[in-house]
């Protein structure tokens, strides 16, 4: 019985065993809160596809043909998510000499963890 | 051995004292993340309600698009659709080739819900009355609503003034009604509350 010497040794034991455990639960704390980060930044990614959805529908209702860029702007009703519509020339596959339209809405969130979400639509005259 | 029986019972007092410490961290972790899962999961069920409400109201919507109105409680037409109604907000209404209406509504009472009906005639009730809102895990409410008709003056930023009416922007039209907009936000009262939209505009190339 060696008791004498492994008093000390019995409370390093315990801290030890303290410091490995504090450890694995900041892991797992650490697991919730990025789960819980992840879901909010679904809910903001939702609403930028929506947004982006609405200002290419919008751009139906004028007409693909006559749709027009934006320069990046805020949108009304949603702070903190911001608009760019673009439009470039496509290319022409079918040597037609008719070069389709590539119309691409971004949205971003500036406050709200969502990456950027693009939604393009070509427009081909027919 | 006799001298240690001393420090044996601190060395149990300590050991206990961690113990406690330990076990009442741990106790609080526990009971942290079961909290925080079932959070996660309402939060979860929250969005999925609302997505599915925005796609029926799309799936509704999308064949009838461009004969699609929307009615004022606060300032209501003399023959009016869908109205009377118990909400204070923009009712949207989607005609069917039958001759009916269905109404979709966020009812004003309490709690708020998103509600749907049908009137085969003006003379008649908005009946069935469906709660979009009910078959959720937890109590949700409708803290917003909002329904608009998108035209091609609005979308190019104009606004439609004058009688008749003539859009601000050259060559876009006030007449035409392709489709409509419907923001709404979902709560259930714990959570953050969510936004869900959903736009249905008629293609004009």
């Amino acid at each position: 019985m060696r008791v004498t010497d492994e008093r000390g040794i019995a409370l390093l034991e315990v801290v030890t065993a303290g410091l490995i455990l504090s450890v694995a639960a900041i892991g797992l704390a650490l697991m919730f809160s990025l789960g819980m980060s992840f879901i909010t930044a679904e809910g903001g990614e939702r609403i930028a596809v929506f947004l982006a959805q609405q200002r290419m529908e919008e751009l139906r209702a004028i007409g693909l043909a006559r749709a027009f860029a934006e320069a990046e702007r805020d949108i009304p009703g949603f702070p903190g998510f911001r608009r760019t519509t673009t439009i470039v020339g496509g290319t022409d596959l079918d040597g037609s000499g008719e070069v389709p339209r590539v119309i691409t809405v971004s949205v971003r969130s500036t406050i709200r963890q969502a990456g950027p979400v693009t939604v393009t639509a070509v427009y081909n005259r027919h | 051995m006799m001298r240690q029986r001393g420090s044996s019972l601190l060395e149990v007092l300590v050991a206990a004292a961690i113990g406690v410490v330990v076990a009442i961290a741990v106790g609080n972790f526990f009971l942290t993340t079961l909290r925080l899962g079932k959070d996660m999961d309402a939060q979860a069920a929250l969005q999925r309600q609302g997505t599915a409400i925005a796609e029926e109201i799309g799936r509704r919507a999308r064949p009838v698009v461009g004969s699609l109105m929307v009615e004022d409680p606060a300032n209501p037409p003399e023959t009016p659709a869908c109205l009377p109604l118990a909400t204070n907000d923009m009712v949207l209404i989607i005609p069917d080739p039958s001759g009916s209406v269905t109404c979709l509504y966020r009812d004003t009472g309490a709690p708020p819900q998103v509600v749907r009906c049908t009137r085969p005639t003006p003379d008649a009730d908005c009946a069935p009355v469906a709660n979009l809102l009910s078959g959720s895990l937890v109590p949700l409410s409708a803290t917003a609503w909002s329904a608009s008709l998108v035209t091609p003056c609005g979308a190019a930023d104009g606004a439609c003034e004058g009688d008749p009416l003539v859009c601000s922007v050259a060559g876009q039209s006030c007449a035409a009604v392709p489709g409509a907009s419907v923001v709404f936000t979902l709560s259930d009262g714990i959570n953050r509350p969510e936004t869900f939209g959903v736009t249905i505009v008629a293609s004009r190339h």
